[in-house]
């Protein structure tokens, strides 16, 4: 049976020590209050993981062997229940083999926890689809990374085979090459220029799923190495924007119904429910991949995750998907800022056609009890559709693009959608102050703006002072729109039962301002708004929109659409953005590396010399120890 | 309980391989049911009591099939060039889904097409060496498939350097220079599709370097025509170097050359209606006024005269030339749908139109448009059709 590969953190009760005893902490990184007990951690990860396996195997009725999918055949074969159920389930979805890249991860998960178990007629049969079927590789970059991951794997499994015993016609050799050189490429251009299909809670799960398989069953060290980097980084990506398993801020994909109830997004708390368990228990079958695989994330992830006690501003850059038809470059940068504190998390870019169809600009989500159920969000859009947007991503006759796309994403093309980049926007953030605008062209298809207003909001009060006041949480919201508006009833996409508002402002020229502040920070909800409306603005909308705003932290924010931003008389400095940049990670553009950070403890992934090094920041002392 | 007369099924079968052309109404597509009723309404008050239950099932076996209609009707002949699409049954499909039968299929005849190779959802071109026709190369979602052995076996010759493969063309005075057109621009090989170089030297930086076509000017070695997102470039040095020879501005999404006159090109513009040239391509002039504003997708001169041409794309109807591009008229309008992919001239029947709708089908017409036939594919996209010629016709 499947054994669990050593991890990368062998250090890490050294580290925890020392943690501990550590005299003086370096000055700007107080100590922190997330328990790092590295065996309690190890302990209560093993206790999680073992419940997704659980989950699978006890789904399983042996006595019907019309249901169940490869999770719950691998499940059983990883426990070695219900052999018989498994191979009989197993022989009848070969015989149909569906799905494309999206069937060769789950069945290479049962080639692989199977090998030793499963019946050499069933393994001929397996090994044979390989030559059958002909899976499409897609046009993403997640679907990519399936593919090139699982023919890896596949290649190793059947090392010395001809061209014959392939779809591709290549010999085992021929895949595995070619799988691994696109493999370090992806990796190097997501380490130095950030991925293109960046922080989805949706599809997050589809990068840390093959990198999981890479890590349990690639062969080569330096593979398997790379791929155990290459999750420390993704989940570190997301560990530093999520409150308690929910992405927050800017999103490249997130579906719609994801978007109004952020915990049901089919990556990211499911994820961090086997990762962190900081959210309720739900599972998929990627974080079954993760639980099936020995991966376990170092402590250090486990304190950036949970650790909440205080507020922090982080950046990122990421990257557009490649385009090909109207633009002027290939990969357009991205820069994310997300400002997280107890209360709520808000989030952005700056705007723009950075992704297709599914784009998130900004967000706010805020923290509840019981997220599961919670619609705790808010954000805004220019609910753009055109087959320019996608023509510049997808390569389909642009007449009939906009129909291909609705046909699986059936939101895009709607007035009254609540997903989407646009041309015209433009959003910038410090902190908890947040500006968008809108210059909208007169003659495209849907030419207003759209405002997600949830049930969830307690006190919604619509000031003369032209600020619209709500409460999500412990979060004070103040929201004000640059022109006039009306409400427009939503219906709950999980619940019809639930009706959200949408505001609706047919105005080109638009925009909003948002400004948040824990309760904690006021004596009541009525003092909050008196301190917003005392705060200096000034507005106007010709002939661009255009904001003047000194936020509650003292910060004079200037935006002018068209116009960098300015923030206390200083332009935002996107061209020195850097690749990540926070208290918890820090990355150069370029650099190929990602610097961990809690407290003292540090951890420095280095993707150009294929390290991984571990030490304790300490204003006297460095102690550390590499891992080559 | 129903019944049908034996000789009622065979005449079911015979609607279902010779559907009655259209002519001036909606075309309604042969449907088994409804057939199988009309035959039963024919039927009463006549012929003799058979099998019922064989008549039915062998019925709508055939009719499923269309193995049936093999026999009879327009079936290839021996000699002949041979009709080959790149298709998806694109109704109901999205990536990741179920996928029906899907790729590269050949016509079998009447409403048969056989599907060989992948079942893949992107078979968008196809290409072959005239001198040894089971030599193909395919532009796929996955890459450049090529065969060389009819289609028995296909090797996957480009690498994951190379995606969104729209077109491909082989040189046939240089059967081993093969080019590619894709969202990234143009790639060559010079050894058959074993190596792969980019050859964009002259056409516009990425992120602009959208081909959508393709076309080796079949009388010289190295010259290469390439539709791009600004225009139709050329190359006479085999695509080591481009230049723009018209469309400026214009998206350019098919090339065609005449096979008798290889001075005469025709090229479809997005929203931009047709280009000519009468030079090789050297220069280019707008098309027809009536559909200048349209998308057209597919363009096709007719191999055995020049002057008849035809076009096909969004809102467009089928639109023909019988003087080499002067007047143009517009037909297919009992079609059933106003949006094509596609469209080719018949390699052996003179003057037959072939046309590939929205998902509506495939259907064919011997009068230039005014009359339909269905040749099947129902609920597909057909994204390139072409005549593969035997090998005997290379020297023509």
């Amino acid at each position: 049976m499947f054994e669990r590969r050593p991890t990368l953190n062998l250090l890490l009760p050294v580290l925890v020590l020392l943690v501990a005893s550590a005299a003086t902490p370096a000055a700007a990184q107080p100590q922190r209050p997330v328990s790092l007990d590295v065996g309690k951690l190890d302990h209560a990860f093993q206790i999680r993981r073992d419940s997704v396996i659980d989950f699978y195997q006890q789904h399983t009725d042996p006595a019907d062997y019309t249901q169940g999918g490869y999770f719950e055949i691998t499940a059983n074969l990883y426990r070695g229940t219900n052999l018989d159920w498994a191979v009989a389930r197993l022989d009848t979805l070969l015989q149909e083999p569906r799905g494309d890249m999206f069937w060769m991860y789950p069945f290479t998960t049962v080639m692989y926890t199977g090998q030793d178990v499963l019946p050499e007629a069933t393994k001929r049969k397996m090994r044979d689809l390989w030559r059958t079927y002909q899976p499409y590789r897609g046009d993403t970059e997640n679907h990519w990374a399936l593919y090139y991951s699982t023919l890896y794997l596949a290649a190793q499994m059947y090392p010395d085979e001809p061209g014959d015993r392939w779809f591709t016609g290549k010999s085992s050799q021929e895949n595995l090459a070619e799988a691994e050189e696109y493999l370090l490429s992806w990796m190097k251009l997501t380490t130095t220029r950030g991925q293109g299909e960046y922080d989805s809670p949706h599809y997050m799960r589809v990068y840390i799923a093959p990198m999981a398989l890479l890590y349990g069953f690639a062969e080569d060290p330096a593979m398997q190495r790379r791929a155990g980097m290459m999750l420390d980084y993704l989940i570190a990506d997301f560990a530093a924007e999520e409150l308690h398993g929910l992405y927050g801020g800017a999103h490249s994909r997130i579906y719609e119904r994801e978007a109004v109830l952020p915990w049901k997004a089919a990556g990211a708390a499911r994820m961090a429910w086997l990762l962190f368990g900081n959210t309720p228990f739900d599972v998929t079958g990627e974080s079954f991949i993760v639980a099936v695989s020995g991966y376990e994330p170092p402590p250090i992830l486990h304190a950036i995750a949970t650790d909440r006690s205080e507020p922090y501003a982080h950046r990122e850059l990421k990257r557009t998907r490649h385009r090909f038809r109207h633009s002027d470059v290939k990969n357009a940068p991205v820069y994310k800022y997300t400002y997280m504190r107890p209360e709520y998390v808000l989030g952005s870019t700056q705007g723009g056609l950075l992704q297709p169809i599914q784009q998130q600009t900004w967000s706010l989500i805020w923290n509840v009890d019981d997220p599961s159920q919670s619609r705790n969000t808010l954000f805004s859009l220019h609910p753009y559709s055109s087959p320019i947007e996608l023509g510049m991503y997808f390569a389909e006759l642009e007449e009939f693009i906009t129909e291909i796309v609705v046909r699986s994403k059936t939101e895009y093309d709607s007035p009254d959608k609540l997903t989407g980049g646009s041309p015209y926007e433009q959003v910038f953030q410090d902190e908890d102050a947040l500006v968008a605008l809108y210059d909208i062209e007169p003659s495209i298809k849907f030419p207003h703006v759209n405002a997600f207003f949830s049930a969830d909001l307690t006190d919604q009060d619509e000031d003369a002072s032209g600020w619209i006041f709500a409460r999500g949480g412990d979060a004070f919201i103040a929201y004000y729109p640059l022109a006039p508006y009306t409400w427009e009833p939503v219906t709950d996409a999980w619940d019809e039962s639930i009706t959200h508002q949408r505001l609706v402002s047919p105005h080109l020229k638009n925009g909003a301002v948002v400004q948040l502040a824990p309760a904690s920070a006021y004596a009541s909800f009525d003092a909050f708004k008196t301190a917003v409306r005392a705060l200096p603005l000034e507005t106007s909308t010709e002939p661009v929109p255009s904001v003047r705003f000194t936020a509650l932290n003292g910060h004079r924010l200037a935006a002018t659409y068209g116009e960098t931003p300015t923030i206390d008389g200083d332009a935002v400095d996107y061209d020195g953005w850097p690749l990540f940049d926070g208290p918890f990670t820090h990355a150069e553009r370029d650099s190929g590396t990602l610097e961990l950070r809690y407290g003292p403890m540090r951890r420095l992934l280095d993707f150009n010399t294929l390290t991984v090094k571990d030490w304790i920041e300490t204003s006297t002392t460095t102690t550390s120890r590499s891992q080559p | 309980m129903m019944t049908i007369r034996t000789f009622g099924a065979f005449r079911f079968l015979k609607k279902m391989c010779h559907p009655e052309p259209v002519s001036g109404s909606r075309w309604s597509r042969a449907n088994p049911e409804e057939i199988l009723k009309q035959v039963q309404d024919d039927n009463e008050g006549g012929g003799s009591e058979g099998s019922v239950f064989f008549s039915v099932l062998v019925a709508l076996l055939i009719a499923t099939t269309g193995s049936a209609c093999a026999q009879t009707g327009s079936m290839p002949r021996d000699g002949d060039a041979q009709l080959w699409a790149g298709l998806i049954k694109s109704k109901g499909y999205v990536v990741g889904s179920k996928l029906t039968a899907s790729g590269l299929h050949h016509f079998e005849g009447d409403s048969a097409w056989t599907h060989s190779g992948w079942n893949t959802p992107r078979i968008v071109g196809i290409t072959y060496d005239p001198a040894r026709p089971d030599t193909m190369y395919l532009a796929s979602g996955n890459g450049i498939l090529r065969t060389h052995d009819g289609g028995e076996s296909w090797r996957l010759t480009t690498d994951w350097r190379i995606t969104e493969v729209q077109d491909v063309s082989l040189d046939p005075r240089a059967p081993d220079h093969v080019y590619l057109a894709s969202a990234y621009g143009v790639w060559h090989t010079e050894d058959g599709g074993e190596t792969w170089a980019e050859a964009n030297d002259g056409l516009l930086p990425p992120g602009n370097n959208y081909t959508q076509t393709i076309e080796v000017d079949h009388t010289q070695a190295g010259r290469v025509l390439v539709g791009t997102e600004d225009g139709v470039y050329e190359s006479t040095d085999g695509a080591k170097s481009w230049h723009r020879v018209g469309g400026e501005g214009l998206e350019i999404l098919d090339l065609q050359q005449s096979r008798t006159e290889p001075d005469v090109w025709i090229a479809a513009a997005y929203r931009h209606g047709l280009l000519l040239s009468n030079d090789g391509g050297r220069t280019w002039s707008p098309g027809p006024d009536a559909i200048a504003g349209n998308s057209v997708h597919g363009v096709a001169i007719d191999p055995t005269d020049a002057s008849r041409m035809a076009a096909v794309g969004w809102g467009t109807g089928v639109v023909v030339t019988e003087d080499g591009g002067r007047t143009w008229t517009r037909h297919g309008d009992t079609l059933p749908v106003d949006n094509f992919y596609e469209t080719v001239f018949d390699a052996n029947d003179s003057g037959r139109l072939w046309v590939a709708t929205l998902e509506e089908g495939v259907f064919y017409s011997d009068d230039l448009g005014r009359t339909w036939t269905s040749a099947g594919l129902y609920g597909t996209l057909v994204f390139d059709m072409v005549f593969v010629y035997p090998a005997s016709a290379a020297s023509l």
